[in-house]
């Protein structure tokens, strides 16, 4: 018999088959409770199949590569790579929905291809269910999340570190990565997620999503509120979400269309100072 | 002249935008917005050929609107659509 772990993340199950390296940033995350969304099964040997290419992610130098093709038997592979360049890390299959998976750790850093893999299917499993695994740093305030988005290097977790010091009864929820739903409600939650990045901190909490706000560096500080096709388009960026599966176009259309109906978008243009946290956070928080 | 693989019209709050998707438009990062008649003549037109012509009948059909005014609005927005890239010859 196998080991099983069972995982809930943002409120979707899923489990993984197979010998696990240690992975606190799993950890606070088990639970058993729940149907499986997707369940991942590590193999110790894959059997070469015919496969057709579908794209090439393309991130550049520092980021992880991974090249996608499309099974002749349904379903697709992704073959990754820490960097472009680097020996195959892993390969991992997938049923053409995305429900199950089997993945092969070929080199080097374990969690970092299990990690990716999970982020792939959470992404893909979740998209017809209101679900967006979005690039941001996210802070707590007054029982609320606000989710700064923008692009590597624009001052994200700078920002949240400006609100942790500034603005009193704030706390980090995620850093990299948290999970954004529409609820079936209507309404917009955030949730912390396994994967925060560089700053670790594995809360495994949700909270109403109060605004999202996307950060750009300026010489100045100025907060403007985003007409809906603005929120939609600054949402998009930031999600990830993979451009060429159609199938899941659809998805990731009437969660982005139904979140920028409820949740407030912004662009702060800022500086990294206290000015800057306290004009977001008299703004944002109305 | 028809749309190219890949592009959608899709609603948000009421509005109208294009957007790439799928394989075929994987570079295309941008939104082509579109007023209510734009969207409505690119309904009509999804997965069809057309010409201007077509697509000056089609805004006769639906609006009041004189033949001259209809297919100077019709070459404005097709000359945008073919510099954008989201319909070809």
């Amino acid at each position: 018999m196998a080991d099983i772990s069972s995982y809930k993340v943002a409120g979707f199950n899923f489990t993984i088959e197979g010998e696990l390296p240690a992975m606190p940033n799993l950890e606070p995350f088990r639970s058993t409770e729940g149907m499986p969304i997707f369940k991942l099964q590590i193999v110790s040997s894959m059997a070469p199949v015919p496969s057709t290419p579908v794209f090439k992610t393309d991130d550049g130098p520092g980021f992880p590569e991974i090249t996608i093709d499309q099974l002749y038997s349904g379903g697709f592979r992704f073959r990754m790579r820490p960097q472009p360049g680097l020996p195959l890390a892993a390969e991992l299959r997938t049923s053409e929905d995305f429900t199950q998976a089997s993945l092969l750790l070929i080199e080097g850093d374990k969690p970092f291809a299990i990690n990716n893999s999970l982020m792939l299917l959470f992404a893909f499993s979740t998209a017809r269910h209101g679900a967006l695994e979005m690039h941001s740093s996210v802070v707590i305030n007054d029982g609320k999340g606000y989710m700064f988005l923008g692009k590597s290097g624009t001052g994200k977790s700078t920002h949240s570190s400006l609100w942790l010091k500034h603005i009193p009864g704030t706390t980090l929820l995620n850093d990299d990565n948290p999970i954004l739903r529409l609820m079936p409600d209507g309404s917009a939650r955030v949730f912390d997620s396994p994967w925060s990045g560089k700053t670790p901190c594995y809360k495994n909490m949700e909270v109403p999503a109060g605004a999202v706000v996307r950060i750009r560096q300026a010489p100045f500080n100025k907060i403007e509120k985003l007409p809906a096709v603005q929120a939609y388009a600054s949402l998009m960026a930031s999600a990830s979400s993979f451009r060429p599966f159609k199938e899941l176009a659809d998805g990731w259309h009437q969660t982005l269309s139904g979140l920028v109906a409820v949740l407030p978008c912004y662009v702060l243009d800022c500086l990294p100072d206290q000015a800057a946290a306290e004009l977001c956070h008299k703004t944002v928080h109305g | 002249m028809k749309i190219k693989d890949g592009f959608i019209l899709r609603s948000i709050c009421g509005e109208y935008i294009v957007v790439g998707e799928g394989l075929a438009q994987v570079n295309f990062n941008k939104m082509l917005s579109m007023n209510e008649s734009a969207a409505y003549l690119w309904k009509e037109i999804t997965g069809k050929e057309f010409t201007r012509e077509d697509l000056v009948q089609l805004l006769l059909d639906q609006y009041e609107v004189s033949k001259e005014q209809a297919a100077a609005d019709v070459d404005k927005l097709v000359d945008t659509w073919l510099t954008e890239g989201v319909v070809e010859q």
